[in-house]
Order: C-alpha cells, then structure tokens, then sequence
C-alpha cells in the first residue's frame, strides 16, 4: 500500500517536469518501432543487403520519407532498423559496465583501506584515457566485430560508475542503519547489496539514463570512424559517415541519420533530467 | 585498579567487565587517547550510564563493547571469557545497539517489516510466518500499531523510529543494549515515554543498559550506576544517588552544576564556576597528570604528578582527584 503510494508521488513528481514527460514518450516511440521495426518500416527488406538501381539517390518523397541511399534503400527504414543496433549498443555496454562498476565502487568504499585504495586506482588510471581513444586502440588491436566494440566501449564506462558509486558509499556507510546491520551480524554481502545498493539505486538509474545516451553518441562516433558494425547492417553513425561524403546534394543521406541520434540521446536526456529531479530530494 | 565489587548485593553478577582498555588515534598532529586506561564493570540487568561531554570517549567506549571498533589495547570479557576481535554470530545476538539519529538508524528504502526481518532471519527466526509473528509481537511490545510493519521510515516520526530502533535491538533477544544517547535528539515529553518504555523493558526482560548520554537529569532517572568520563578517563564512578547527592571529582561538580534548574534558590546551591567550555576543545592533551589539570581551579601540586589514583569513598563509589570537593558540601539541591 505504502509502495504504491510512494510510486505515484514519485510519478506526479516527475510528470511535473514537461520535458522529462515528452523524453520519455520520445523514447517509448523509439524503443517501440525499433521492437516493431518489420511492422512499421515501409521497406523492411532494405535493411539490409538490397538493391535498387531506378530509385537510387531520390530525395525525400511521399514514398520515401528520408529518401533513398546510393543504393535506393529507404532511409527511415534503415533508421528505424539503426535504432536496434543503437539501443543493444547502449543496453548491452551498460548492462556489463555498471554492475562492474556498481560492485567495484560498493567494495572500494565499504572496505576502504588498502583494498579500496588499489581499486581507486585502477579506476583512475582508466579515468585518465580518453575514452575514444582506448575504444579506438582496443578495436585496433581485435577484431572490429560489434561483439569486441561493445566491450571496448565497456571498459571505458565503468570506472565512472566506480567513482560515483565510491564516494556515495563512503557517505553512507557509517550510517545508523550500516553499523545497525553489523551490529547484528548481518554479512557484508547483505550490507553491501541488502543495505547499501537500494540507497544507491536512484543515483545509479539517473547515470543509467542519461549514459545511454551517451554511449549510443560514442557507438555512433566510433562506426562513423569505420570502427564498429559491419556493413550491410544499418547503423546510425555509419550511415551519416557514408553520406557525409555526398554532402550537400544528398543531404538526406546524413542528416536524417544525424537527427535520429540527436533524438534519441536528446529523449534519455531529458528522462534523466527528470529522473534526476525525481529522485532529487532524498528519496 | 578494581571498583569494589565485592560490596554489590549477592545477584549483582558482573556481565561485562572492561579492563585497562586503550583507543589511539593515530593522527598527523600526534596520537590522541580516546579511551586512556578505562576500567569498569557492568553489571546483569542493571543500567550504567557513562556522561561526558563530546570527545569524552563514550560512544567510543560503546563501539569497543558492541564490536564495531578495537581497542589498541586491554580486555573486555564477558561473562568471564575475553571477548575476540572478532565476534562470532552468537557474540552479535547477544549485544545490541539504539543510535542516537532517529533519521539514520533506519534504512530508508526498507520496510518496518524487513528492517526487523534482519536480525530475526540471522539468529534463527523460524520460517517466514512465525517471523512475520514475532515482527508484530515486538512492534505491539514497542508501542507501535503492527498496520506500521510496511511503512517506510520516513512516513514515521522521531519517537516511533526509535521505538522501532528499538524494536530491532530486542528482536534477537539480547543482553545488553547499548543505548547511544537513544533520546537526545527527541521532544521533551517523546523522550519521557521513550525512557519509561526502557525501564519497563528491562524489568521485563532482565536487559543490561549501558546508557551513553550528556543529559544528566536522565541520568538520574534511568541509571543504577554512572562513570563520569572526562578525556579518555573514567574520574568518578559509582551508584547514582550517591554520586548525584555527593560528587567528589571537581569535574563531576562542573558537570553537575550544568544541570538547568527551575528557582533561584536551586541556582544559589551551585558551585560557582568560572569556566570557559568552548576552550577545551583548544586544549593540548593531557599526559601524564591528571587528565582535568588544564582546566581544574582546584589544582594542587599533586595534580601534575601522574593520573591521579581511584579514591574509594564508599563500598561502591571511587573517584579520581587529588584535591576533590569535601563530602558534606552544599550539594544536597541537586
């Protein structure tokens, strides 16, 4: 009863936030058609290897919303489709770096000492490369499959998590509630995950957001370097780096592109900012 | 180095007896003596409340008993047998602990029910049902209605949050609680029901309070015993009425003088002071002499000449001064 209670004060706090409220229907829209994508694109078979010479090059038309590419496949199919990749990018680096990083900064601050020295800075010495730059020497040195890229771009993320986790459990580890749990013999284990963790939680989900964001912009980056996904699977940054080629006749062939990305991270932005409202004042 | 124990009536049975124990803290500006040589014994069932101001070493001495901190050195047994560093699950059930923060004791983002669910499911609670039980008898034994089991913390106010507290410390049913000054931070009159609700848990279940505070009217209220700390040292110990009707240490008269009164004949029965309390804090550490000699207007030679001895002046009460305030003095009003 008290749960939902505190759910729908949380919500009525963050639908207070228009922007936050318009992010999030951006995202459901997005996260929709890229799940859908065989059943809402006009062209599901151009998403891949496809050809069609008559149409190739058209600006946008009435059957072809973005236009077509030099190949004539439908642009806001292969959009739509690039969000698929975009959004397992995002997910899939996140949902290996933030629980690394989540465990590493909780071990670091609740032990501290030596233990949580050595980790910090382990973190720092990743902190301290550029981020592009190390995805860029990992995918040099493997195989530049979508497997190695997302775990290149992995190892860069979860350091941040690390320090944020870090500090915040530093602050709350010497809480009442912390010693009380060890008083009564509870493990660490239980202190750390059953204690500690639901205290992070809105911190960690507000980073989660706004990070998707953000590593969808470095995946795309990294394919407009020739870095990531293989042709013929479409992919965002890839497509605005084929098409910038072609600027400013066939402008529709990296702008739309260009503008899908700009919405998506804009949309877990936004949510972010919400959520970071939301959960702002000591929930 | 022994309170005279051996003049407790027979059943007075000493739980824990705590023995020459040291606490450094290593620091830049030089090692500082939380805890420098304390002795004491607690006794089963009785409350021993420890007062002193901030940075007297008490809720320090609190950590050393319950396990969340070791002494650099010295013994503390329980039951006759040392206490190790550390402590075994059946050591954690039997010494429990209120904090002093009503607002940090509880986990925010946990449930009434699965705070007290903790120490119910590590010693040995039963299957979840019979816990869910014993989660309501506590709650009805605190005072706290059981529809409460799935609120969350902060849809309680102060007082209910420490009944709570409290609440968990008795879930698995320990000895001793050690209460970390468990009602400063509450109303007047919460802090009232709060203090009834301990003294009638204990008569009810035969609990041992070892009770940190700087209030000393509640002192004089719920305690059978108090240690004055001053600066790592105990300086005065003994049974309440007679350490309240007669206090020796000169710090235990400052201390005592501080108690707010009501007419300005009480106010006339103090001992006048000229003290600047703020300053202490500015003090260089004592070493060697008498812990209270920076700041004591009664200081005599002796004083500096090393930890002044425990002075037995009753069967049950010693203090610690070289020059104490003469019994019999004006302090009946207190």
């Amino acid at each position: 009863m008290m749960a939902r209670r505190f759910q729908s004060r949380a919500w009525y706090r963050f639908s207070a936030e228009p922007m936050a409220v318009l992010g999030l229907v951006l995202l459901a829209a997005i996260t929709l058609a890229a799940i859908l994508a065989p059943f809402v694109t006009p062209f599901p078979e151009h998403a891949s290897s496809f050809v069609d010479f008559r149409n190739m090059s058209q600006p946008p038309s009435a059957s072809h919303w973005f236009g077509t590419d030099l190949v004539g496949r439908d642009v806001l199919t292969r959009v739509v489709y690039g969000y698929r990749i975009s959004l397992t990018v995002g997910i899939v680096v996140l949902g290996l770096a933030v629980p690394l990083g989540v465990t590493l900064g909780m071990i670091a601050g609740y032990a501290g000492g030596r233990l949580g020295a050595v980790i910090m800075r382990i973190t720092d010495v990743f902190l301290a490369i550029p981020a592009l730059v190390l995805a860029m020497a990992v995918l040099g040195v493997l195989d530049r499959t979508l497997i190695n890229g997302l775990i290149a771009l992995a190892v860069l993320w979860w350091p941040w998590y690390t320090r944020m986790v870090y500090n915040q459990t530093r602050a709350i580890r010497n809480e009442g509630y912390v010693v009380a749990a060890q008083v009564v013999g509870a493990s660490h284990s239980w202190v750390l995950f059953g204690e500690i963790l639901p205290n992070l939680v809105p911190s960690i989900l507000t980073k989660f957001t706004l990070d998707l964001g953000f590593v969808i912009l470095v995946a795309s980056a990294l394919s407009f370097l020739g870095l990531g996904v293989e042709p013929p699977t479409p992919d965002l940054g890839s497509m605005v780096a084929e098409g910038a080629g072609y600027l400013p006749d066939m402008w529709w062939m990296p702008v739309f592109p260009g503008l899908a990305i700009l919405l998506v991270v804009l949309a877990f932005n936004l949510v972010g900012d919400g959520l970071r409202s939301m959960f702002g004042d000591g929930m | 180095m022994r309170s005279a124990a051996a003049a407790y009536p027979a059943g007075d049975e000493v739980l824990i007896r705590i023995e020459d124990l040291w606490r450094d803290f290593v620091m830049r500006s030089g090692t500082i003596h939380a805890l420098a040589g304390v002795s004491l014994d607690i006794r089963r069932g009785r409350t021993l409340a420890l007062v002193g101001e901030s940075g007297s070493g008490k809720t320090t001495l609190g950590n050393q008993i319950l396990g969340t901190d070791t002494p650099t050195s010295g013994r503390i047994l329980f039951e006759g047998r040392d206490m190790p560093a550390r402590r075994d699950t059946q050591m954690r059930r039997r010494i429990q602990v209120v904090q002093q923060s009503p607002y940090t004791t509880l986990n925010p983002k946990r449930t009434v029910r699965q705070i007290l669910d903790l120490p119910l499911s590590i010693h040995d609670g039963g299957p979840r049902r019979q816990r869910r039980e014993r989660i309501a008898e506590l709650l009805e034994i605190v005072g706290i209605p059981s529809d409460f089991m799935e609120r969350h913390p902060h849809s309680l106010s102060g007082g209910q949050r420490q009944r709570v507290a409290l609440a968990r410390a008795l879930a698995s049913k320990p000895d001793v609680i050690v209460l970390d000054e468990p009602t400063s931070s509450l109303d007047v009159s919460v802090q009232a029901r709060i203090l009834r609700l301990l003294v009638d848990l204990q008569a009810r279940y035969g609990l041992t309070y070892l009770f940190i505070t700087h209030d000393l009217s509640v002192v004089r209220n719920i305690a059978d015993e108090v240690a004055v700390l001053y600066r790592g040292h105990v300086v005065e110990h003994g049974t309440t009425p007679e350490l309240f009707r007669a206090p020796r240490h000169r710090y235990t008269t400052m201390l005592l003088s501080s108690i707010p009164v009501l007419s300005e004949e009480e106010e006339a029965l103090k001992p006048a002071w000229d003290w600047d309390v703020t300053a202490t804090a500015a003090e260089p550490p004592s070493t060697g002499t008498c812990p209270f000699l920076p700041r004591c207007p009664h200081a005599v030679a002796s004083c500096s000449l090393g930890v002044p001895p425990r002075v037995a002046t009753s069967p049950t009460n010693w203090h610690a001064c070289c020059n104490p305030r003469p019994e019999g003095a004006d302090a009946d009003a207190r």
